[in-house]
């Protein structure tokens, strides 16, 4: 069976992680062992394993797996998956390449389809959720967090293969076509697919604006803690000699003092601002996911509830926001661009640092570590700024062009309603 | 002298809302339900249900016990179909 591709390279990646996590320790065992032959043998050990932590990671996350053959064309056989798929409460993502379906907070899978010999081929792929992407990146850089990156790789193909077998292949080959279907079957496919669609969005803002909350409260404790050694250095500089240096409890109130007053307001903005909007988001996914059971539950309708149609359209003036919260969320959203910026930001505070603190007594050294850090330095910071740049001219763009789209589509609903 | 009872505009959330309640329901619907699920006074429920009935989105049906009961008509699913639909591409023509 095809999914037997998914579990062999699960099986093959698992026993060459082994191997590589044997090696890795032999290698940290022989660095302790000075009767172990030269050191460069000892590192070419321990970095040899990191390598193939590296191969396995990168083939965990590259490798596709065929699924089933299907008669339908491939445009028609994802549509069906997407909406079954929706219909059982996945967050369901469909763009060119295929569909992404979320199975649980940091994995996900790709599904694609293709004609060859006149059928259709199914496939999928693991993947992973912004948030996944953002753990897996900082355990891969964290030197040996890679070899447990690794591990998560293979997981996910694990994880995968059994979504894939036990769910979406019955989906896939139990598929009905939706074009036969009633106008009273396809209102209630319209609605669902809707609901998804908006519940999706919804909770992918929630968690994009939680991740901005999150990154902020961490910039506010790294500022405090920098503003009360500065401040602490500060009156020690200014009262040297002084009595007052014997009462050393007084200095470290009065940084504290002046800590507080520095990070106290923008603290408050987050918790009132970015954390409000978190939880403004929450409700709206939360309110959705709701209609969205009560709509695949066929459960009946509450007069006091709105009409799907209303939400849906108070769904459709909502979404600017929630993209909005999407873009600015940035290491979220755009995992890689964001690690260029770290990797040189942080590259260009190691060359200057060697520069300032190991090499004064080298002048032809700490030139080109000058040099170096300050280029690193810019490129970063230009990077950034081409980033900022680039996400608030498609924010603009997008904003006026949702407008456009929501007033047409408006004017095209009364219109309909008045030629009937 | 126009109609007072006539409506030349209607409101296209109360309309798809009479709609989608109906389209909901098994069978014919008592019209004081339908009104309480419209959230609107009677008054402007019986101006919407008389242009739903010009119109043919609708139709009443008479019941055993001498009630009128509203029914959707394929006329008035169909409509309320494409408003569906066309609500729903704006959803999924985002570009995030």
């Amino acid at each position: 069976m095809r999914h037997d591709n998914a579990r062999n390279a699960a099986l093959i990646l698992s026993i060459a992680w082994l191997a590589m996590v044997m090696w890795l320790v032999y290698g940290l065992y022989s660095m302790y062992k000075p009767s172990d032959g030269p050191h460069i043998f000892q590192a070419i050990k321990m970095y040899s394993a990191l390598l193939g932590g590296v191969v396995i990671l990168v083939l965990s996350l590259v490798l596709d797996y065929g699924l089933a053959t299907v008669d339908t064309d491939p445009k028609t056989t994802l549509a069906i998956l997407a909406h079954r798929l929706r219909v059982l409460a996945y967050r369901v993502k469909e763009d060119r390449k295929g569909i992404k379906v979320q199975i649980t907070s940091s994995t996900a899978i790709r599904i694609t389809a293709s004609t060859s010999g006149g059928r259709t081929i199914v496939r999928y792929k693991p993947e992973q959720t912004a948030s996944g992407w953002a753990a897996l990146i900082i355990l891969a850089l964290s030197f040996y967090g890679l070899m447990i990156a690794s591990a998560i790789g293979i997981a996910a193909i694990r994880k995968a293969k059994n979504f894939a077998q036990r769910l979406v292949l019955p989906q896939i080959l139990g598929a009905r076509p939706m074009s036969g279907e009633s106008a009273a079957e396809s209102i209630r496919s319209t609605l669902i697919d809707g609901l998804s669609e908006g519940y999706r969005l919804a909770s992918e803002a929630y968690e994009a604006q939680r991740s901005n909350y999150q990154d902020g409260i961490l910039a506010v404790i790294t500022v405090a803690i920098f503003v009360w050694l500065l401040s602490f250095i500060s009156f020690v500089t200014l009262i040297k000699g002084q009595s007052l240096w014997d009462e050393w409890q007084v200095l470290v109130i009065a940084s504290v003092i002046v800590t507080t007053i520095f990070c106290i307001p923008p603290f408050l903005y987050l918790r009132q601002k970015v954390r409000a909007k978190a939880y403004e988001f929450k409700s709206w996914s939360t309110r959705l996911q709701t209609r969205l059971m009560q709509e695949t539950s066929l459960a009946p309708p509450k007069d006091a509830d709105q009409s799907v149609f209303e939400v849906l359209n108070d769904v459709s003036k909502e979404i600017p926001k929630w993209m909005k919260a999407m873009r600015k969320a940035g290491m979220f959203a755009d995992p890689w661009t964001w690690l260029v910026i770290f990797s040189l930001a942080y590259a260009a505070f190691e060359l200057l640092l060697w520069g300032i603190v190991w090499s004064p007594p080298n002048p032809g050294m700490q030139i080109p570590l000058f040099l170096g850090g300050g280029a690193m330095a810019i490129g970063s910071y230009l990077i950034y700024t081409r980033w900022r740049v680039n996400q608030q001219e498609e924010e603009l763009a997008v904003t006026a062009s949702w407008e456009t789209r929501l007033r047409k589509a408006k004017v095209r609903m009364q219109n309909h309603l008045e030629e009937l | 002298m126009p109609d007072p009872h006539r409506m030349d505009r209607p409101d296209l959330y109360v309309v798809a809302r009479i709609l989608e309640r109906l389209w909901r329901e098994d069978k014919p619907m008592v019209k004081t339900r339908l009104q309480v699920a419209a959230h609107v006074n009677y008054d402007v429920f019986t101006k919407y249900l008389d242009w739903m009935l010009r119109k043919g989105l609708v139709a009443l049906k008479n019941s055993p016990e001498e009630r009128e009961r509203v029914v959707i008509t394929d006329k008035g699913m169909e409509s309320y179909k494409k408003l569906v639909q066309w609500i729903n591409e704006v959803i999924h023509e985002r570009t995030p």
